[in-house]
C-alpha cells in the first residue's frame, strides 16, 4: 500500500466527498484499485470512530424523543378536549426541549468524565427513564398550571 | 380530483397520505442504501433518521402556523390546533428535519457529514410526495391561458373552502414541482455529489429548491400574507439567505480549490 494515498485520504475526508478525493489520487496517477480499497478501510474506521461509545446518550436521545411526542400527543389530546389556553404548548415545547436537551448535553459531558461503566452505568440507564418521563409529565403539568394562570 | 385513493372496509386510505408515506420511505430506503454502500449504516445513523422525521413533522406544521394563528385566536382554540389541524408545508418539514438532524448529532458525538446522502433522497420523496398535492389539493395554481393549464370540476372546486382560478385553467404548479425534483434527482444520481466538500450538495440542492420554490409561488394561488408575498416566500427568505451565505463564505474561503496528492511514483 502507498502511504501517500493514506495521508491524503485521511487529510481530506473530514472536509471533502471520497468521489472528490478519489478523482484526485486518480488524476495523480494512482492506482485506482488501491485508492478505492484505502476509502473503504478508512470510511469504515471513521463510522466505528464516531458517536459515543458507552449507549448512555444514544438511551436519554431515544427517551428524549419519546418523551416529546408522547408529551406534543398529550397537550394536543388536552388541548381538543378544550382543557387549556393558548400558552400551553409554547410553553411545554420550550420546558421540554430546552431541559431535555440540556440533560443530553450534560451526560455527553459527565460520563467520560466520570468514567461510568459497568454497574454505575446501568443505574444510570434505569434512573434515565422515571427521568425522562418525570420531565414530560412535569413540563405539561407546568404548562398547564402556568397555561390556565 | 382523486382526495381518497382507496377504501378497504372501515379503512379509507387517503390519496395525500399515501403518497408522503410512499414518499417517505422510498426516500428512506434509497439514504439507507447509499449509507450501507460506503459501510456507515448503524445505530446512530438509526437514532438520527428518527430524529428527522420527527422535527420534519412538527416543522412542516409549525414553520407557517402563524399564518393561521389570527383565526385559532379568534375562534378562542388552544395554538395546539395548528399542529392537528394547521397547514403543513414541505418548507417546514425541510427546515425541521433538518434541525433536528444537526441537534442529534451534536447530542450524540456523531461527526460524519451525512447530508449528502440525502441529497438524492429527498428530491424522489419530495416529487413522490407533490403527486398525493397534485391529485388531491386545490387550487392547483393561478389561473393561465397557457395551452397546459388544467381545469377541475365545480363538485371538487367546491369541497375546498378557497380556491381562487378553480373557475378556469390553472397552473399545475405541483406537476412543475414534480419536474423540478426530478431532475434534481437525475442530476444527483447520475453525477454523484456535485461538489467536492460534504454537505454541500445537499445545500446546494436545497438552495436551487429555495429559489425555484420562491418563484414558483407566484403562481402557486397561495394566500398573499405580507408586501405581495406568500407564507412560503417569507419563510424562504431568511433560510436562502443563510444557504447564499454559507456559500459566499465557501468560495472566499477557497475551499473548492482542493489541495492535490502527491504524484504517483512511476
Amino acid at each position: 500500500m502507498d502511504p501517500n494515498i493514506r495521508d491524503y485520504i485521511q487529510s481530506m475526508s473530514g472536509r471533502y466527498t471520497p468521489e472528490a478525493i478519489r478523482a484526485n489520487l486518480i488524476a495523480a496517477g494512482h492506482d485506482p484499485a488501491a485508492v478505492d480499497a484505502e476509502l473503504a478501510a478508512i470510511a469504515a474506521e471513521r463510522a466505528t470512530g464516531s458517536g459515543n461509545k458507552n449507549g448512555l446518550v444514544s438511551e436519554a436521545w431515544i427517551l428524549f424523543i419519546v418523551g416529546g411526542v408522547a408529551g406534543l400527543a398529550g397537550v394536543a389530546l388536552a388541548a381538543s378536549a378544550g382543557s387549556s389556553s393558548g400558552a400551553v404548548f409554547p410553553i411545554f415545547a420550550a420546558g421540554y426541549l430546552g431541559i431535555g436537551y440540556g440533560i443530553i448535553l450534560l451526560l455527553r459531558w459527565v460520563v467520560p468524565r466520570f468514567r461510568i461503566k459497568g454497574l454505575g452505568a446501568a443505574l444510570v440507564g434505569l434512573a434515565l427513564i422515571p427521568v425522562f418521563w418525570g420531565l414530560m409529565l412535569g413540563t405539561c403539568v407546568a404548562a398547564f398550571s402556568i397555561g390556565r394562570g | 380530483m382523486l382526495p381518497i385513493l382507496a377504501r378497504f372496509g372501515p379503512i379509507t386510505i387517503g390519496t395525500h397520505d399515501f403518497f408522503t408515506m410512499f414518499g417517505l420511505l422510498a426516500g428512506f430506503v434509497l439514504y439507507y442504501h447509499a449509507l450501507r454502500r460506503d459501510g456507515l449504516l448503524g445505530g446512530p445513523i438509526t437514532l438520527i433518521s428518527v430524529a428527522a422525521v420527527v422535527g420534519g413533522a412538527v416543522g412542516a406544521r409549525l414553520i407557517t402556523s402563524w399564518e393561521v394563528l389570527g383565526d385559532v385566536q379568534s375562534a378562542s382554540l388552544p395554538l395546539t390546533y395548528v399542529l392537528t389541524h394547521g397547514p403543513k408545508s414541505i418548507i417546514g418539514g425541510l427546515a425541521g428535519g433538518y434541525l433536528a438532524i444537526v441537534l442529534t448529532k451534536r447530542a450524540l458525538g456523531y461527526t460524519l457529514s451525512t447530508g449528502d446522502y440525502y441529497a438524492a433522497a429527498i428530491p424522489l420523496a419530495l416529487a413522490i410526495g407533490r403527486v398525493g398535492c397534485f391529485l388531491s389539493e386545490l387550487p392547483l395554481g393561478t389561473p393561465t391561458s397557457l395551452p397546459w393549464g388544467m381545469t377541475v370540476s365545480p363538485e371538487a372546486a367546491a369541497a375546498f373552502p378557497r380556491c381562487p382560478g378553480c373557475g378556469g385553467p390553472m397552473h399545475p404548479s405541483m406537476l412543475y414541482e414534480i419536474g423540478f425534483h426530478l431532475g434534481a434527482f437525475t442530476l444527483i444520481t447520475t453525477r454523484g455529489p456535485l461538489l467536492p466538500v460534504r454537505g454541500d450538495t445537499l445545500k446546494a440542492y436545497l438552495l436551487a429548491y429555495g429559489v425555484f420554490r420562491f418563484g414558483i409561488e407566484f403562481i402557486r394561488g397561495n394566500e398573499v400574507q405580507w408586501l405581495g408575498l406568500t407564507g412560503p416566500q417569507l419563510v424562504l427568505i431568511p433560510l436562502v439567505a443563510w444557504l447564499v451565505i454559507h456559500f459566499v463564505r465557501q468560495l472566499r474561503s477557497g475551499i473548492y480549490q482542493m489541495p492535490k496528492p502527491i504524484p504517483a511514483i512511476a
